[in-house]
């Protein structure tokens, strides 16, 4: 990854923890008022609108929900790309583009993992890096 | 709370005219309107105008280039539910008493700046990452096929039928009619959505007189009058939801049917949102015209088409009557308006009495829609 530019898309959506995979996990919130647990991580419970919110690692394995293919051109983007709504265990369902896909082996229900890669260019000859999901394999 | 009729309409045929300056697609509209009403044009206090991308003021810019100068205006902007908004804008004033006569008017310039898919919000959370319209649909679509075994036929027939109602339709922006094939085999925009299957972009311009029901009778024998006008925002869809269905839209649903009184059995015709093929299949079910899951029945079993139990979009729809992003709101309630006063032509509705339009609007992270806004008309 350093041959390239790369850019985060934006600060705050996930992190990549200590070990020697630098594994990413999404940061959400979870509601200490009503326990439920939000995505991405605001300082108010968007449910019950309590400020005692704690920001907390989401699981990173989760079922696609659905999924489509985008081949026009759009502005800034990769394509072909594919994207979709992964559902997470801790009841949160989040965007992202798919990354090490192919057409013919996505599937709604498939298990899906958490990973990191470019979803757009940015300035000058930048890559713009975010989560994605990857079929797990 | 007063009732309002509508006591005019206009609309300039939509399509692509880059030539054509922005007040040039929104001035005859109004004119039109105006001149549908039979009213004098210093009676109009107000005025709400619907539209997406122009910019600053876009609703004097317009006025100005027909005299009409001075009054209260106001410039709203709601994605594809601008021009609704808009209408939605100018009752509430009448209803409330505030004023006696408005107009709405939606325009939108687009042909010049946008091809291909609208580009969204660069730091949206979803947007940003790449979501656009079309592959929002196509997602629920999959749902819907996963769900219900909703077919890649079922909803190409909404291409088929809203292309074979504009033929009649003099002020559509297309008018040729496609196979079913056709459609199929257009370009793959995002699966399972083809080219034929999502509306164009283009420029147009609508335009509606408002007034109070009480003064109406002075200007139109039997005015038609707005039975129900509802505006709602999408609910965080933050916990995993139904993508087959539409929170917005039912809620916007109940409360319209509510305020006038009436089920989805007593409609005689709509104008609904078919952005995309799945969109019109997805709002026959939440606005009850049929049980969830079986929206693609009832294209496939011609329900919907003119002379069916049920027509939607006899003017063609966005899909092939166009979509200009802040006209589209008040071109459906134009099309109700002719149809309910008997002035549709080859493209009449027999015995239209009460008509419904819906809009449903927005491309944002995190909520099914930012707006969807219902008309309930009734003559």
């Amino acid at each position: 990854m350093d041959t390239e530019r790369f850019e985060p898309f934006k600060p705050g959506l996930f992190e990549l923890t200590d070990g020697p995979d630098r594994a990413p996990r999404l940061i959400g919130v979870r509601c200490q008022s009503c326990g439920r647990y939000a995505f991405p991580a605001r300082d108010i419970c968007i449910f019950c609108h309590s400020g005692q919110v704690e920001r907390t690692p989401l699981s990173s394995v989760g079922v696609l929900h659905t999924f489509t293919v985008c081949g026009l051109p759009v502005p800034r983007m990769l394509p072909p790309y594919a994207m979709g709504y992964v559902d997470l265990p801790e009841g949160v369902r989040v965007f992202a583009q798919l990354e090490d896909w192919r057409e013919a082996e996505l599937e709604v229900g498939m298990q899906v993992e958490l990973c990191v890669g470019p979803i757009k260019t940015g300035e000058g000859d930048a890559k713009i890096v975010s989560y994605k999901f990857r079929p797990k394999r | 709370m007063r009732e309002v009729a509508i006591i005019g309409v206009g609309m300039i045929p939509f399509g692509k005219f880059p030539d054509r300056s922005f007040e040039e697609l929104g001035a005859p509209a109004v004119r039109q309107a105006v001149e549908d009403a039979g009213i004098g044009w210093d009676r109009i206090e107000v005025a709400y105008c619907g539209n997406v991308i122009r910019g600053h003021c876009p609703g004097q810019r317009v006025l100005k280039e027909v005299g009409l100068t001075g009054i209260e205006v106001v410039n709203v902007e709601n994605a594809c539910s601008s021009g609704s908004t808009a209408l939605r804008g100018v009752w509430s004033l009448i209803a409330a008493g505030v004023y006696d006569v408005g107009l709405a008017l939606g325009v939108e310039q687009m042909s010049t700046q946008i091809t291909g898919a609208i580009p969204l919000d660069q730091d949206d959370l979803e947007t940003g990452q790449g979501l656009i319209m079309p592959a929002l649909y196509a997602m629920r679509a999959r749902r819907h096929m996963e769900m219900y075994g909703t077919t890649r036929e079922q909803m190409a027939l909404v291409s088929v039928k809203n292309h074979d109602h504009s033929v009649h339709n003099p002020r559509a922006q297309y008018h040729k009619t496609f196979t079913m094939e056709q459609v199929l085999g257009s370009a793959v925009i995002c699966d399972p959505l083809t080219l034929y299957q999502c509306c164009p972009t283009g420029d147009g311009a609508a335009a509606a007189v408002l007034c109070a029901r009480e003064i109406a009778d002075r200007f139109r024998d039997k005015p038609v009058t707005i039975a129900a006008s509802v505006l709602l925002s999408g609910a965080t869809n933050v916990e995993p939801r139904d993508l087959t269905a539409s929170d917005l839209g039912d809620r916007a649903a109940k409360r319209a049917y509510e305020m006038a009184g009436l089920g989805p059995e007593d409609l005689d015709v709509a104008e609904v949102h078919d952005a995309f093929t799945i969109g019109e299949i997805l709002h026959y079910e939440t606005l009850g015209l049929c049980p969830p899951g079986e929206g693609g029945r009832l294209i496939e079993e011609g329900h919907t088409r003119i002379g069916g139990r049920i027509p939607v979009n006899p003017s063609g729809g966005l899909l092939s009557k166009g979509h200009p992003l802040g006209a589209t709101g008040v071109a459906q309630i134009a099309e109700i308006v002719w149809q309910l006063r008997g002035q549709a032509g080859p493209r009449q509705v027999e015995g239209a009495r009460v008509g419904l339009t819906h809009c449903m609007g927005g491309g944002i992270g995190g909520v099914d829609g930012a707006a969807c806004s219902i008309h309930i008309l009734r003559r």
